[in-house]
């Protein structure tokens, strides 16, 4: 097990081994911890904060390994409380320092007026991600009636052997995951032109599998959710039967926070 | 038909986010990284978030697999469609050809839906047992 120098002021006394620090995000200081918030490992979860501006942390023992289902649904279930709470700056999954004291020192201090900047930019809107995924059957058959070589080559297949169709079945899957890329080109467009007059940003996000009709996020203001609600839910019934429809959030804005300032900036 | 015959028509699935197979990729792979602003203080500590990846996406498919064999049951009590989705299924299965990984996660989930069939058929005489719920927030319209 690793010893971290200890440091004079830590908050909390560690009676068997050093204590790190786990940080899940940056809100601002006038911000209140969700009640009875459980932290990675089951650690508390508290503020450490500077001015305007507190870090969100627990402690953990620096010694063991992160990653398993429960770290990372407590990680996800500390900054979605968060989120639902106060404009939320998420860090990414594995973020630990030795001290609170050396996350304001070397985060918050040199940083300050950047984390100011973004909470203030971010304010009041949350993350909404929206992702269509291809009915398989329906989108096959829309291939089918659409490419002529597809309906061929598929009548062909169905007559020969598995073994003598081999080079048919491959090119015949190719035409297909060629079409469902243009199919999921256009489907894209339409889903992120439907959603974008409600939302004050999009970010696409990259397609999980050859499924995906579409994949973006949304930064959605309070005043503005009824209309993008409404939005979703009539591409919804328009996509219905080809496409289903999938709303994740309110999250935070994991897809809107611009990239990191420059050292010392 | 396909297992979508089984949701409502036009539905938007919505999840709070607490479905981690919904996020996972987002808190692995987005928000601000600790490196760019702590140098000095960071304790390197060892990520097993490639484990976590395959652990999560499998036990979050089983348990919407689970879930889905509970709306087939609800529909099949209904009395029609349950024939027809085996037929469409097993037709799949042998035009579809080689069982590569190159098909991917639709096939795969066929596969698992044809297996979670199968077994459902030969433990019909036990339905009636309390059936768990998958332990996520999710709803529907």
């Amino acid at each position: 097990m690793k010893t971290q120098p200890k440091s004079e002021t830590a908050q909390r006394p560690a009676p068997q081994d050093t204590r790190a620090c786990y940080v899940y995000g940056v809100i601002r200081a006038e911000a209140r911890l969700p009640e009875e918030l459980r932290g990675i490992t089951g650690g508390e979860v508290t503020m450490v904060r500077y001015g305007d501006l507190a870090g969100v942390i627990s402690e953990i023992s620096p010694g063991q390994a992160l990653g398993t289902r429960d770290d990372l649904l407590a990680h996800e279930g500390v900054v979605e409380a968060l989120a639902a709470e106060t404009t939320t700056l998420p860090l990414r999954f594995g973020a630990v320092v030795t001290t609170a004291d050396a996350l304001i020192e070397e985060m918050l201090v040199p940083y300050h007026d950047w984390f100011a900047g973004v909470l203030e930019d971010l304010t009041g809107a949350r993350e909404f991600a929206v992702t269509g995924i291809y009915v398989e059957d329906a989108v096959l058959r829309e291939v089918i009636e659409e490419d002529p070589e597809v309906a061929g080559l598929r009548e062909r297949v169905r007559e020969l052997p598995e073994d003598a169709a081999y080079y048919d079945r491959i090119r015949l899957g190719e035409l297909i995951v060629k079409s469902l890329e243009a199919k999921r080109r256009a489907d894209t467009d339409e889903l992120v032109g439907t959603l974008e007059p409600y939302a004050e940003a999009v970010a696409l996000r990259s397609p999980a599998g050859e499924d995906t009709a579409g994949d973006a996020a949304f930064l959605v203001t309070e005043r503005d959710l009824p209309d993008f609600e409404a939005a979703v839910d009539e591409l919804g019934e328009r996509w219905a039967g080809r496409v289903r429809l999938r709303m994740v959030g309110p999250l935070a804005p994991y897809d809107f926070v611009p990239p990191p300032p420059e050292e010392g900036a | 038909m396909t297992v979508s015959q089984y949701e409502q028509p036009g539905s938007v699935q919505r999840s709070s986010g607490s479905a981690l197979v919904d996020v996972i990729d987002t808190i692995l792979d987005k928000g601000l990284v600790i490196d760019a602003f702590v140098r000095v203080s960071l304790v390197g500590i060892e990520l097993i978030t490639i484990d976590a990846r395959i652990v999560v996406a499998s036990v979050d498919t089983y348990l919407r697999f689970a879930e889905a064999t509970n709306r087939l049951d609800l529909y099949e009590k209904g009395g029609a469609g349950l024939p027809e989705l085996v037929g469409d299924i097993a037709e799949k299965g042998t035009h579809g050809g080689a069982k590569g990984k190159t098909k991917g996660m639709l096939d795969a989930a066929k596969e698992t839906v044809q297996e979670v069939m199968q077994e459902r058929a030969e433990d019909r005489e036990e339905r009636g047992e309390p059936r768990r719920r998958p332990p996520r927030r999710e709803r529907e319209r």
